[in-house]
């Protein structure tokens, strides 16, 4: 499973690309594959206060939904409306065209909770 | 009396295609797509390391029913039993009537504990008048403690608690004949076809009647290769289909053949994720699975096929008193198929506040239309597409939703205008109450394919 070095994650799966004070999430290579084909994604509004841990969405594939766990706080500046029409586009691409939300986070020191990628790697081989 | 069931497992079992699916069965399909390689994704089945899908998706797979589809069940259990008192026997365990089936015929039961609840659902096979073969659940096969999905698990095996309602002096024997035999299902319109391209067309014909057919819920025997082979014509999936029980010294080299020519004739192999779709996504009410409609802590009362399961004229049988109850008390909950915009394992069922019941199982399914998928009102994108998904799943609701005609029969609606119900699915905290958002969906008997598993072969035969 592909795991990008330039990325921070969470227990839960989700990747975390910093840049400043914004902050991209999406699941993890890993992740899309134990969902299988993900139908549909149902993400929170633009605008919308968020908190680290806490459930901001859901996730849903052929067998099973899962719920999205915001890794960070702060406020949605955008969330990736390609996926309301290509949801796949998780499948086919986590760590790119895949992307959910952009984080506009109001606590940086958060970023010291989630794991490198050398840390997830350890979690997903166990 | 010592145990029969077998320890529990220190690590997860393969059954004995497990090698076939990942080092035959993966590559070829992966130079048929035109892809590499993938892992199989695989789950714990009754402590069977099994494949929920292979390289192809779910969607794909659950539709290969459509014409063929092939499933590895070697995870389920054969159990023999034989001698003189084995109907009286398994008559007492069983609720239903063993005694009166023919010799060559199948029949569904279940097997209950005294509080009437479901320890197992099964397939009996009348081999002779002394001799019976029963088809158990995956992990029913194990006596003992262990560890099973991270949980402190104690299991009592079919077999033993068969066993343990016979009477001293009475002459029965019972064996797991599992390690002989290996079990591959063949279910879909194709399925005529590739068995007899493989076993010739006698192993299909009614074995008291050759010119005709083989009867829905019968089952033949036959000898290739210096083998012994059964073949039923039964399955989980509601549709035409064999269950095959493959004598392991040939079952390699068959399965080989089972699947290739599920391949060329447009099939797959199709994993537990597919089966699922399918056995939920024929006739009007779907097919129960044991742990998720059925478990040993609520009775069958009323569930699909219950009539046929259970025979109440029977003086005694495990469970028999309990049932009795639960029926004078005029016992009125239902199973119901639901149709709903996403995936709802797990929450209650509302309608205007009123808790309706609790969902058992849910699963996307590429066999629903888009006018079934339209009367949902959704407005998720990919409900409402011509190519797009909705779930369908199972639901037990305290009571039945239907309207009864004069006969006492439910009414249904008709194929234009079927009755659908339109109710809301919720998550539910702590305390049972209903939190966060709703997923809608309908309560139907309009079916989402139809149950083919009955209709004359002659639909097929020439196909």
């Amino acid at each position: 499973m592909l795991v990008h070095d330039d990325l921070l994650y969470t227990e839960s799966h989700e990747w975390i690309r910093v840049d400043g004070d914004l902050a991209t999430i999406g699941i993890s290579d890993f992740a899309q594959h134990e969902l299988g084909d993900i139908v549909f994604v149902e993400l929170p509004e633009v605008g919308t206060k968020v908190s680290s841990g806490e459930p901001c969405g859901s996730i849903e594939a052929v067998k099973a939904v899962e719920d999205l766990f915001s890794p960070l706080s702060g406020k949605v500046e955008e969330k990736n409306t390609d996926l309301e029409d290509s949801p796949d586009l998780m499948n086919k691409s986590p760590y790119e065209d895949g992307w959910l939300i952009k984080i506009r986070m109001s606590n940086q020191d958060e970023l010291e909770n989630l794991l490198s990628a050398v840390e997830y790697k350890k979690i997903i081989e166990d | 009396m010592s145990k029969l069931g077998f320890d529990f497992p220190a690590d997860i079992r393969a059954t004995f295609l497990y090698d076939l699916e990942e080092n035959w069965y993966n590559p070829l399909l992966a130079a048929k797509l035109g892809t590499s390689p993938q892992a199989t994704k695989r789950s714990n089945f009754g402590e069977y390391n099994m494949a929920v899908n292979y390289q192809t998706s779910v969607l794909e797979e659950a539709a290969a029913v459509n014409k063929v589809a092939v499933y590895n069940i070697d995870h389920m259990a054969q159990l023999r039993f034989w001698g003189k008192d084995v109907a009286v026997v398994l008559n007492r365990a069983l609720a239903g009537n063993l005694a009166e089936m023919k010799i060559g015929s199948c029949k569904y039961t279940l097997l209950l504990n005294e509080q009437g609840g479901v320890q197992d659902d099964l397939i009996a096979m009348r081999i002779s008048e002394q001799e019976y073969i029963l088809v158990i659940n995956a992990g029913h096969d194990i006596t003992g403690k262990g560890i099973s999905h991270g949980e402190e698990t104690e299991l009592i095996a079919d077999i033993d608690r068969i066993m343990a309602v016979k009477l001293d002096g009475e002459e029965v024997c019972a064996e797991d004949i599992s390690h002989t035999l290996v079990k591959v299902d063949v279910q879909g319109p194709y399925s005529f076809k590739l068995i007899k391209s493989i076993f010739g067309e006698a192993v299909l014909k009614n074995r008291s009647n050759p010119d005709k057919n083989m009867n829905f819920f019968s089952f033949n025997e036959f000898d290739r290769n210096g083998a012994h082979y059964y073949i039923s014509r039964t399955g989980y999936t509601n549709r035409w289909g064999w269950e095959i029980y493959l004598p392991v010294k040939n079952a390699a080299e068959d399965f080989k053949a089972i699947v290739t020519t599920a391949l060329d004739l447009g099939g797959l192999l199709v994993g537990l994720g597919g089966r699922d779709e399918n056995r939920i996504s024929a006739g009007a009410y779907g097919l129960p699975l044991m742990g998720q409609e059925y478990d040993p802590h609520h009775n069958p009362v009323n569930a699909p096929l219950f009539e046929a399961a259970v025979d109440m004229n029977k003086d005694y049988f495990v469970g028999k008193a309990a049932l009795q109850k639960e029926i004078d008390a005029g016992c009125n909950k239902k199973m119901c198929i639901i149709i709903t915009e996403g995936i709802v394992t797990g929450r209650a069922v509302y309608n205007n506040g009123k808790r309706l019941g609790s969902v058992t199982s849910s699963i996307n399914s590429p066999n629903l239309t888009i006018e079934k998928r339209l009367a949902i009102g959704s407005k998720r994108k990919n409900v409402n597409e011509p190519a797009g998904t909705a779930a369908i799943g199972l639901a037990w609701l305290y009571n039945n939703p239907f309207e009864l005609d004069a006969e006492g029969k439910d009414v249904i609606g008709t194929e234009d205008e079927p009755v659908r119900i339109h109710v809301e699915f919720y998550r539910e905290d702590a305390e049972g109450k209903p939190i966060g958002t709703a997923v809608i969906g309908y309560i139907t008997a309009e079916g989402i394919s139809p149950a083919t598993a009955p209709k004359a072969l002659k639909n097929i035969e020439n196909l």
